[in-house]
């Protein structure tokens, strides 16, 4: 023990005399470890959050399609839906986009169903008439509905409509509200003059899980010109896009660890004669084999542990404390209405041990090896100057 | 009994290529224990390669060299390294010392692969230090001293494990004559503790000083003569 | 021995910091998801959301689960775009309306 403490010593001190390399080396290892770290970290935090929450989506949507595009669904087919096995309940959705040009900003207008209700994440209460209407934040911050109380939106007619603001909805769930602008039914038909007998798509809801699929499947055999998306689609949709981002950084950061991994083998392969030197007279003095890879151990060891550690803690305050800011661009992209996001801090400890692995393990090994050639050769080298 | 015997001992460098070197060719001679060798000859004459086969940092292609009774070329490297240490205090032409590091650290470097505390260690190097007088320099980069100085750092450095034997190689080519003397001083204490020491010089100051008692001369390779007083 | 115990100390500074993050991670998680998520997901299951607000400028970046088949920037039609506005950072003018 006492042997491995000097060691260690004599390691820093070694470090310490060739600072500005070791600095660089540690700096470019410790940069390259948290950006790896923070895509990993926003990635893992974004989709352990969204998984959750989007647990609440219908478990059936089923839209119509027309010439291959989206297009209104008839509220006839609710009722033969309604009628198959293993579904629990549909409700036709009204919803539709709205471009504000006054903001420069897209609303999406939503019908709430019937039924006026509170929910913890809403300062008020959904609209319970068709001249009220409960918003997303953001929408209350760009258009001074949070003061006013009022919303004016041009419907389908060119007609101005005032709505009163019942409710507005907490920041806390931007994320999911932001851009949106809540009215009652028949305000959503009436605003962009839907025709009475249809609604943009069905929820449906089919209880046990395992029966989504069939349902779905017999919708589309019975409606041929309808969409049906399970729950499982939606929810992959948000796992591929954040995978596919995240992806897209790694890549382009994998550069960065080629990078990493020439230096070191570079300043590994090419054991400097100052350095040959050093060990010659180490062994000449009396120091085993053993221990001048100890020595070279500890070496690779300090820089590449200091570093991953350094690194993965930089990359949890980037990501958790000051909310991703290098990194949320490539990963969110960008919109005129973006929600603020308040990422949970979490991590995945199978993520950090294998990156833990893949760092710090090569490191030691292109310091020690390189080194093992000169440490068994004998010392004799360093009595010829 | 001789405390190292050499017996028609050959050494070959890059054997079976363009550049073969012999460096040594059937050497034979003994040294006793307390005595003061000098390898003498011109440079190129083998006398570096006798004291790096002597002291244990390299093996001969042919021959063979006891210590002590024991013979060494075949012992495994763990057990060469133990008798370099145990056995041997080096002291290298151009110091070889690790100059950012401070003087203590510099001496106490070979105790560092060994089980021993900080206290002990201290306790190890302060006699030496002060016997050397460089105990208040002791802090010091060993950058900063002056060659002198340096070289007692060396010697202290090849006392620290304190060895029955010293090697020195041209010990005095960067020192001017006031500090040969004094190194030729240290060394007179030391062989009067009863150490062994082998000198390889080709300075007269060294085979002319009232304390070497055998000069073995060298040229290509060979021994020329032994000569005792 | 003071600069080896040095390191030691701050490597295990540095470990001990880890690991309360991600002990603080595992406790802070669940509190949320009893309060927050569980909230989020309220809002979810009561207005019958299918996706986030984070792209809200196309109907196919707005809702990329429910985009149509044939949609700009969409591969084809199994997969959704992986870059709704893509362009990463906001563009520099968004001309409002046509000026006279």
């Amino acid at each position: 023990m006492s042997k491995h403490f000097k060691i260690i010593d004599y390691a820093i001190s070694s470090l310490l005399r060739r600072k500005y390399k070791s600095i660089a080396i540690l700096v470019a290892y410790t940069i390259t470890v948290a950006m790896l770290a923070s895509v990993l970290f926003l990635t893992h935090s974004l989709r352990t959050e969204t998984t959750f929450v989007l647990q609440g989506v219908p478990d059936l949507i089923v839209q119509r399609m027309l010439g291959g595009r989206h297009e209104l669904i008839p509220l006839n087919y609710a009722e033969t839906i309604k009628t198959i096995r293993g579904v629990a309940g549909i409700t036709p959705r009204y919803w539709g986009y709205y471009y504000d040009p006054l903001t420069e900003a897209n609303y999406t207008l939503l019908g709430t169903g019937s039924g006026v209700a509170t929910l913890d994440l809403l300062e008020g209460r959904l609209p319970g008439s068709v001249d009220e209407c409960a918003i997303g934040a953001g929408v209350a911050a760009l258009r001074g509905s949070d003061q006013s109380k009022e919303l004016i939106l041009v419907n389908s007619r060119n007609t101005g409509v005032l709505f009163e603001v019942s409710g507005i909805f907490h920041t806390a769930s931007t994320l999911l509200t932001n851009d949106l602008v809540v009215l009652n039914d028949p305000a959503v038909v009436d605003f962009f003059g839907f025709p009475p007998d249809k609604a943009t798509d069905f929820a449906v809801r089919v209880p046990n899980s395992n029966e989504v699929q069939t349902v779905a499947a017999k919708i589309k055999r019975l409606f041929p010109d309808t969409r049906p998306i399970t729950k499982r689609e939606l929810i992959r949709t948000y796992d591929m896009v954040f995978n596919w981002r995240s992806g897209m950084m790694l890549t382009v950061f994998s550069a960065a660890i080629i990078a990493l991994c020439i230096m070191a083998w570079d300043k590994a392969t090419g054991i400097s004669a100052e350095e040959k030197q050093e060990i010659g007279i180490l062994k000449a003095i009396g120091w085993d084999t053993a221990d001048v890879l100890a020595l070279k151990f500890w070496e690779g060891l300090i820089i590449s542990m200091t570093s991953f550690l350094t690194g993965v803690l930089l990359s949890y305050l980037h990501v958790f404390y000051c909310n991703a800011f290098i990194l949320s661009a490539v990963i969110k992209g960008w919109s005129v209405l973006f929600p603020t996001f308040h990422l949970t801090p979490s991590f995945n400890l199978f993520h950090l041990l294998t990156m833990g692995f893949f760092t710090v393990i090569p490191y030691i090994a292109s310091t020690v090896i390189p080194s093992w050639k000169t440490a068994i050769t004998d010392p004799e080298s360093v009595m010829r100057g | 009994m001789a405390l190292i015997t050499v017996e028609q001992v050959s050494k070959i460098y890059n054997s079976g290529m363009a550049d073969e070197l012999t460096a040594l060719e059937a050497v034979s001679l003994s040294i006793d224990n307390g005595e003061v060798a000098v390898l003498t000859g011109p440079s190129g004459s083998g006398k570096t390669s006798l004291l790096s086969l002597i002291g244990c940092m390299a093996r001969p292609t042919q021959g063979k060299i006891f210590v002590d009774g024991k013979d060494v070329v075949k012992l495994p490297e763990r057990f060469l390294t133990n008798i370099r240490r145990q056995r041997f205090g080096f002291i290298f032409q151009q110091f070889h010392l690790i100059r950012e590091l401070s003087v203590l650290n510099n001496i106490l470097l070979p105790l560092f692969p060994l089980q021993i505390g900080p206290r002990l260690m201290q306790d190890k190097a302060v006699p030496i230090l002060e016997q050397l007088k460089i105990a208040e320099k002791k802090q010091l980069q060993v950058k900063k001293l002056s060659g002198g100085e340096q070289q007692r750092v060396a010697i202290a450095r090849a006392l620290i494990n304190d060895p029955q034997i010293i090697i020195a190689d041209e010990p005095t080519a960067h020192l001017d004559s006031k500090l040969a003397q004094e190194f030729m001083d240290i060394l007179a204490v030391l062989n009067r503790e009863g150490k062994t020491i082998i000198i390889a010089s080709h300075d007269p100051f060294i085979h002319n000083h009232r304390l070497v008692n055998k000069t073995i001369s060298m040229r290509d390779g060979r021994i020329e003569g032994i000569a005792s007083r | 021995m003071i600069k080896g115990k040095i390191f030691i100390g701050f490597i295990a500074l540095e470990c001990l910091m880890l690991v309360s993050a991600y002990l603080h991670g595992r406790t802070i998680q669940p509190s949320n998801q009893a309060s927050q998520w569980q909230a989020k997901r309220a809002v979810v299951l009561r207005l019958g959301l299918t996706d986030f607000a984070l792209w809200t400028e196309a109907r196919y970046t707005r809702h990329p689960s429910q985009a149509d088949f044939f949609s700009a920037f969409q591969d084809f039609p199994a997969s959704p775009d992986h870059f709704p506005a893509g362009s990463i950072i906001a563009p520099i003018h968004i001309p409002a309306k046509e000026t006279p």
